[in-house]
C-alpha cells in the first residue's frame, strides 16, 4: 500500500530530509529507560544485596549457601514447592482456559459479571482470601454448617491444614494471571476463522483442536509460566491452610530468620529462591517468549 | 456436482436494522451471479444468508428446490472465500485446503490427494507444505479459493474477494477465478462493490439498494439498459437528460417529461462548428480535459449548469479543447439511447435531477 502511493507522490515528498519521528530519537527513548532501571534497582538490587552481606556474614565462618542445600529439611520443602507449583499451575491453566472460555462465550451481562468477580478477587489482599477460604474450610467452617444444614455431613469437616485445603485457594488466587492472557488471546481469534471452520462443516471438537487450541497455546503457556514462577513463591496460604506439613520453601526460610535464629542460612536460601526463580523465568521467556505476551 | 440456487423473499432483520427487505434471486446451476452494492446495501448480508451463517426472518433459501434454511452452515455444502481468506495460521496450505475432508473425516490419503489437485487447479502445487503467512496476497486468495473448492461443494460464495489485492493482481485474479469458476462449473454469487470486477466475471449482476434488488440481468444490459437512475449512476459513468417517450428534450426543456435518457460518455461526441446539429444537442463550456491512455475524459458545464461527460479517441488534438472552450455534444448512437420510464420509486430522483 506503502509503493502505491511512494509510486504516486513527487521524488522529493517520497524520500524526507529526516527520517526521525518527534521524540522517537535515540537519546530520548534512553531517558525513558532511566525511572524503571532506577525503581529496579532500589526495588530489587538493594535488598537482594543486603541478603548476599547477611548470608555471608556468618559467626561459624561456614558457606551459608553450602550449608542451606545440605539441609534436609530445606530440600525437601524445595521439593514440596516445586510439586505444589506444578500441581497448581497445571489446575490453574486448565480451569482458567474453561473460565476464559465461558468469558468469551457469555452474553454481555454474565460477561461482565465473570470478569468483574475475577477482577475483584485479583484486587483483593491474598491475606483476605486466604482468611475467605480457611473459614470455609475450618473443621465447623461454612461448607461444614452447609452440608450440615443439607444434612449431608454429620461430622465436622477434615480438611482443614491438609494439602486438599490449600490448592482450592492457590488455584484461586491464581485465577485471574491465566485467565486474563488466555481470555484476550480468544478474544483476538478472527470470528471469519470460526465461520470458515462452520462453513467447511467442522464441529465444534474439531474448531476447538484446530482452530482455537493452536490460537491459545500461546496465552496458555505464558499464564502458566507466570502462576509457576509466583507460585514458588507461596507462603501465605499454604501456611495457613496446608498445615505444618505443608510447609513451603518460604515457610522454611521465615522459621530460619525469625525461630531458628540463623538469618545468615535464611538469607542464602532466599537468594537460592530468587536466583532459582529468575533463571527459570529467563528459559521459559527465552523458549515461549513469555514477556512478550504480557508486554 | 452443482446446483441451481433459489432465494426467495428473504427478510434479515439486524437489531433495529431492516437489512433484507423480501429479495429474490434465482441462479441456474454453473452460473456466476455478482452482487453489486454500495456498502450497507445488504450484499454481504444475503451472502452470509446463503452460506447459513446469517439467520431469516421470513422467507426460503433452496438449493436444488430443498429448502436449506433451517440447515446449520456446516451442513449446507457450500465453499466460502472470506473477505480475509480466513485461512487457517498453523496449518499448511496443504492442511487448509484439506480442512474440509478433515471435517469430514476422510481418510488421510484421500485427502492429501484432493488438496494436490485444488493446489493444481489454482496453480499452487510447489506451495503445498508453506505457512499461510510466507504467502503473497494474491497466492493466500487462491489457497482460499482451493480450499473453498476442495470438498466439492454444491455452490460457491465469494466475499470480497478482490478488496484485499493491489489493482493490477485484482484485475489478473478477476480473470484467474472466472477461469477457475468456469472449469469446475461451479454456481458462484459474489459479492462486491466494485462494478468492473462485477462486469467482468459475471453472468448476471444483481445490483442491490437499501436491502432490495434493483436490477437483475447481464453486465451488458446493467449498462446498456439500466432500470433506474441509480443503477446507470453505480454502474459506469452516465450522463442523464430529460426525455418525452423514446425523444430527448432539448438541455433545460422539463415540459412534458416522461422519463431519463441515459448517454453514456463514449455514446456522445464533439460537434464542429460547421457541422449540422442532429436531431439533439447540448452546448456548454470545457471545464476539464483528462488523458486516460485508452481516451480523453471530457467534461462539460451545459449552458443549465448541468455536468456532462463525454469520452473522446486518444488521437484528440487536446489544444482545442482548452478549458473554457465553448463546445457543443451532439449524440453519437441515438439508437443507442435507452430511456427509463418514470415510475413511482424514481419520482423523487426526477425532482432532484
Amino acid at each position: 500500500m506503502s509503493t502505491t502511493t511512494g509510486e504516486l507522490a513527487p521524488p522529493e515528498r517520497a524520500a524526507p530530509a529526516d527520517r526521525h519521528e518527534p521524540g522517537r530519537n535515540r537519546a530520548e527513548a534512553r531517558w525513558l529507560l532511566w525511572p524503571p532501571l532506577a525503581f529496579f534497582v532500589v526495588a530489587l538490587g538493594v535488598p537482594l544485596a543486603a541478603l548476599v552481606i547477611r548470608a555471608l556474614d556468618n559467626e561459624t565462618g561456614d558457606n551459608s549457601f553450602a550449608a542451606a542445600l545440605t539441609m534436609p529439611v530445606f530440600l525437601d520443602s524445595l521439593a514440596r514447592t516445586v510439586v505444589m507449583a506444578l500441581v497448581v499451575t497445571a489446575l490453574t491453566v486448565l480451569l482458567g482456559t474453561v473460565y476464559a472460555t465461558a468469558v468469551a462465550v457469555s452474553p454481555g451481562w454474565l460477561k461482565f459479571l465473570l470478569v468483574a468477580a475475577l477482577l475483584l478477587s485479583l484486587w483483593t489482599s491474598i491475606m483476605v482470601r486466604t482468611f475467605g477460604w480457611m473459614l470455609l474450610e475450618l473443621p465447623r467452617g461454612a461448607i461444614f454448617w452447609l452440608g450440615d444444614l443439607l444434612g449431608l455431613m454429620d461430622e465436622p469437616l477434615g480438611v482443614y491444614q491438609t494439602a486438599l485445603a490449600m490448592y482450592p485457594a492457590m488455584v484461586a488466587v491464581m485465577l485471574p494471571f491465566a485467565v486474563l492472557p488466555i481470555a484476550s488471546a480468544l478474544a483476538a481469534i478472527d470470528r471469519e476463522q470460526l465461520n470458515a471452520a462452520a462453513v467447511f462443516g467442522s464441529g465444534p471438537l474439531l474448531t476447538f483442536r484446530a482452530v482455537i487450541r493452536p490460537a491459545i497455546t500461546p496465552a496458555m503457556i505464558s499464564g502458566g509460566v507466570l502462576v509457576f514462577v509466583m507460585a514458588l513463591g507461596f507462603y501465605v496460604t499454604p501456611l495457613l491452610l496446608g498445615g505444618p506439613t505443608n510447609m513451603t520453601v518460604s515457610g522454611i526460610i521465615s522459621g530460619q530468620l525469625r525461630t531458628a535464629g540463623r538469618p545468615d542460612l535464611g538469607a542464602a536460601m532466599s537468594i537460592l529462591l530468587v536466583g532459582g526463580t529468575i533463571a527459570i523465568y529467563l528459559v521459559a521467556d527465552r523458549l515461549f517468549k513469555v514477556s512478550e505476551k504480557w508486554g | 456436482m452443482t446446483v441451481a440456487l433459489s432465494v426467495q423473499d428473504v427478510h434479515v432483520t439486524l437489531g433495529q436494522n431492516h437489512v433484507l427487505k423480501g429479495v429474490s434471486l434465482d441462479a441456474r446451476p454453473g452460473e456466476f451471479v455478482t452482487l453489486l452494492g454500495a456498502s450497507g446495501s445488504g450484499k454481504s448480508t444475503l451472502l452470509n444468508v446463503i452460506a447459513g451463517l446469517q439467520g431469516i426472518d421470513r422467507g426460503h433459501v433452496a438449493f436444488d428446490g430443498t429448502n436449506v434454511e433451517k440447515r446449520p452452515p456446516r451442513k449446507r455444502g457450500v465453499g466460502v472465500v472470506f473477505q480475509s481468506y480466513a485461512l487457517f495460521p498453523h496449518m499448511t496450505v496443504g492442511e487448509n485446503v484439506a480442512f474440509p475432508l478433515r471435517a469430514a473425516r476422510r481418510p488421510a490419503a484421500e485427502r492429501a490427494r484432493v488438496a494436490r489437485e485444488m493446489l493444481e487447479l489454482v496453480q499452487l502445487g510447489e506451495l503445498i507444505d508453506r505457512r499461510p503467512a510466507q504467502l503473497s496476497g494474491g497466492q493466500r486468495q487462491r489457497v482460499a479459493l482451493a480450499r473453498a473448492l476442495a470438498a466439492s461443494p454444491g455452490i460457491l460464495l465469494l466475499d470480497e474477494p478482490m478488496a484485499a489485492l493491489d489493482k493490477q493482481l485484482r484485475e489478473q485474479m478477476q480473470v484467474e477465478v472466472t477461469r477457475i469458476q468456469r472449469q469446475v462449473g461451479i454456481t458462484t454469487v459474489s459479492v462486491t462493490h466494485d462494478q468492473a470486477e462485477a462486469m467482468t466475471m459475471s453472468d448476471r449482476v444483481a445490483v442491490m439498494r437499501d436491502g432490495r434488488f434493483v436490477q437483475i440481468d447481464t453486465p451488458e444490459n446493467i449498462y446498456r439498459k439500466p432500470a433506474t437512475e441509480y443503477v446507470a449512476r453505480f454502474v459506469g459513468e452516465a450522463n442523464l437528460f430529460p426525455a418525452r417517450g423514446g425523444e430527448l428534450l432539448p438541455d433545460g426543456v422539463t415540459d412534458g417529461r416522461t422519463g431519463t435518457a441515459v448517454i453514456r460518455p463514449e455514446d456522445l461526441r464533439v460537434l464542429t462548428g460547421t457541422e449540422p446539429a442532429g436531431a439533439w444537442s447540448v452546448s456548454g463550456v470545457v471545464r476539464l480535459l483528462s488523458f486516460q491512455g485508452s481516451r480523453f475524459r471530457l467534461e462539460v458545464e451545459s449552458d443549465t449548469g448541468r455536468r456532462v461527460v463525454c469520452s473522446l479517441p486518444p488521437q484528440t488534438d487536446a489544444a482545442t479543447l482548452l478549458d473554457g472552450t465553448r463546445v457543443r455534444l451532439g449524440c453519437a448512437h441515438p439508437d443507442r439511447v435507452h430511456v427509463i420510464a418514470a415510475t413511482a420509486d424514481d419520482a423523487q430522483e426526477l425532482v432532484v435531477a
